[in-house]
């Protein structure tokens, strides 16, 4: 029996802003084995970012519950948070979101560093990561020095150091030209299989659509449907 | 387990602090450079004033009044058996030289019958010369010899062709070797030669008009050189002013004894006016340092905001983040603070050779080592505290705030 790895139940998460109360996510249910490569799909301000921000602890819902792993993760205190993503979670940001002072290589292993200390072989296991993303004569280039296709696989490359089993990708391909977007899915689905990672990726291109086994289509900040490919 | 977590946690945040360090490098040299401006800021006026206060404590203690003064116990008294009291001074080690003052008063006459009120200190030249600097400051002609004449050694504010105030001050037109007519407040009325005069940059202790013993004596019958007004005495160092005046006392020297603090208490107070707006100052210039340094570092933070928010994004904890944000505080401090003492030291260099001239003397910022100490913990802590708050303020933030640049 596959194992529930993700369950998001009656999730709901509203803003306040001048005293005014705005729904972005109404009440959200759906659950992610593991192992899924997930779609969440919806038009711009459907909720799909907020689901995906609420699933990978980057901010906290109204109402509901996020159950991660076995883990309710909605009780966890800020540090535990961010251990858990530390450990469990990958990101992959549609800006690439890397840090401009370090280059591929520092940024890739920046997560291992912070938890294991400076060594040696996490540095080797960066470096690896960089090789299969297709970076190995790039390693030492900082991000401006990069193309954006290029900082989106360092991006994935630092996502998969910590061997996370989830990885959240937000609109990974959103800032780039067809060819560079579908080497990007391509490289997370060869993860999504090599590696038994789950991947939830954030997407309104139809472009892409064929490279996800479960579409999950949000509007209005509710679920609308939920198609499986299999 | 928790030393090798600490551990991991400062190498980290040393690497990510040395790398926004390393890659921001003109941000860098100008954060450092303007906490060095707050550094100079505290420091210079502090020194100049401080020199204020020096200048006329030195130039008072040099010139007229000596580290220590003797006077009579009683007022219109005279200190007896001066002889006596001066071999028993010179006995001491630490003394640079002592000498017995009587002080007339009188008028001073030139060919246009300008006259000034002034006092004459009658002494011996020789002991005069070491108790006080005032030769050393000549201007034209000599100081008192040994000449059996009537001369006399006056200071350039009383006379015309080399004061400073001559147009707002009285002085009397007489060249060197002319006379004047003295006229004294006890009848006696002589001719006297201008044998030399003074100039000092402090104009103020340029009043002083010498005569010696031999010429006190050919002029008045009742002069007694075994008596004086005061003895003035100056020692090698100032520090021990009041050991001297301890042993002096020991050695049951018959006069009151004070250093010039209690005598002066006028400059005295003068002095510590200058000092106390010189720590007032400082102060108020090392809070203002450390608040330009508490601004600089806090939006070097802000503009970290989208980089804070990412690392916490994937998982690094705040305090790994915080504490490179406290490192860069600190080495913003260190390396602010040692430019700023390099800084100081040159416009020290500078002023040395382009003293600020004023009328008490060439002044130059006068800077200790404690001074520098101070002002630079002072930045370097605020420095170090303002890494930490900022990037704490930016870690409390929403990380999707921070990300998204709002």
């Amino acid at each position: 029996m596959t194992k529930k790895i993700i369950k998001v139940q009656g999730l709901v998460k509203t803003y306040r802003k001048n005293k005014v109360k705005t729904f972005a996510v109404k009440g959200i249910d759906f659950e992610v084995d593991e192992g899924d490569f997930v779609a969440l799909m919806g038009p711009s301000g459907s909720g799909k970012s907020t689901t995906l921000h609420q699933i990978g602890l980057l901010d906290r819902p109204t109402e509901g519950t996020v159950t991660i792993d076995g883990k309710d993760v909605s009780q966890l205190n800020e540090e535990q948070r961010t251990l858990f993503r530390l450990e469990k979670i990958g990101f992959v940001f549609q800006q690439y979101e890397l840090i401009p002072e370090l280059t591929a290589l520092e940024n890739v292993y920046l997560p291992l560093m912070v938890s294991n200390g400076l060594d040696k072989k996490s540095l080797n296991l960066a470096k690896q990561l960089l090789i299969e993303m297709d970076l190995g004569e790039r390693i030492n280039h900082y991000p401006k020095e990069l193309s954006g296709g290029e900082q989106q696989r360092v991006s994935i490359a630092r996502a998969l150091v910590k061997s996370p089993k989830i990885i959240l990708a937000d609109e990974p391909t959103a800032n780039l030209d067809s060819t560079a977007g579908n080497k990007i899915m391509s490289i997370l689905k060869l993860l999504n299989k090599k590696y038994k990672i789950t991947v939830i990726v954030v997407n309104h291109e139809r472009e892409f659509e064929k490279y996800f086994e479960k579409i999950v289509r949000i509007k209005d900040g509710k679920i609308v449907k939920i198609e499986k490919k299999r | 387990m928790a030393t090798s977590s600490y551990l991991i946690s400062l190498k980290s945040a040393f690497f990510l602090a040395w790398k926004n360090i390393s890659k921001n490098k003109s941000k860098v040299f100008l954060t450092i450079f303007i906490i060095s401006l707050g550094f100079i800021s505290s420091i210079i006026i502090y020194g100049v004033l401080i020199d204020i206060g020096n200048n006329l404590e030195q130039d008072y203690i040099d010139t007229s009044f000596g580290d220590i003064i003797l006077e009579p116990f009683e007022h219109n008294a005279k200190i007896e058996n001066t002889p006596n009291i001066l071999d028993k001074i010179n006995t001491l080690p630490d003394i640079e030289g002592a000498a017995a003052i009587s002080k007339v008063s009188g008028r001073l006459y030139d060919k246009e019958d300008n006259y000034i009120d002034t006092q004459i200190l009658i002494v011996n030249p020789a002991d005069f010369e070491k108790a006080s600097s005032i030769s050393s400051f000549l201007y034209e002609g000599d100081y008192l010899g040994k000449r059996a004449s009537n001369d006399i050694f006056m200071g350039c504010l009383n006379l015309k062709s080399c004061s400073k105030f001559a147009d707002s001050m009285p002085s009397i037109d007489l060249d060197i070797g002319k006379e004047t007519e003295a006229q004294f407040s006890s009848g006696e009325r002589v001719n006297l030669t201008l044998v030399g005069n003074y100039r000092h940059s402090f104009a103020l202790v340029e009043s002083i008009n010498v005569m010696s013993e031999d010429t006190a004596q050919r002029i008045f019958s009742d002069y007694d050189k075994t008596k004086a007004d005061v003895i003035i005495i100056r020692v090698q160092n100032k520090e021990i002013t009041q050991q001297v005046i301890r042993e002096l006392a020991f050695l049951g020297v018959d006069a009151k004894i004070s250093d010039w603090k209690e005598k002066l208490a006028f400059y005295t107070q003068t002095v510590d006016s200058f000092n106390t707006i010189g720590n007032l100052s400082f102060l108020i210039g090392v809070i203002i340092s450390a608040i330009s340094v508490y601004i600089i570092v806090y939006i070097n933070a802000l503009n970290k905001k989208v980089q804070i928010g990412i690392m916490r994004a994937i998982g690094v904890r705040s305090k790994i983040i915080s504490l490179s944000y406290t490192l860069q505080g600190l080495i913003y401090g260190i390396l602010g603070s040692i430019l700023g003492i390099l800084l100081t030291f040159l416009m020290r260099f500078y002023f040395i050779l382009r003293p600020i001239h004023t009328s008490i003397g060439n002044l130059v910022p006068q800077v200790s080592t404690g001074t520098f100490v101070l002002v630079a913990i002072a930045i370097i802590i605020a420095s170090t505290f303002t890494g930490y708050f900022a990037s704490r303020r930016i870690i409390k933030r929403r990380i999707l705030d921070s990300i998204s640049n709002d």
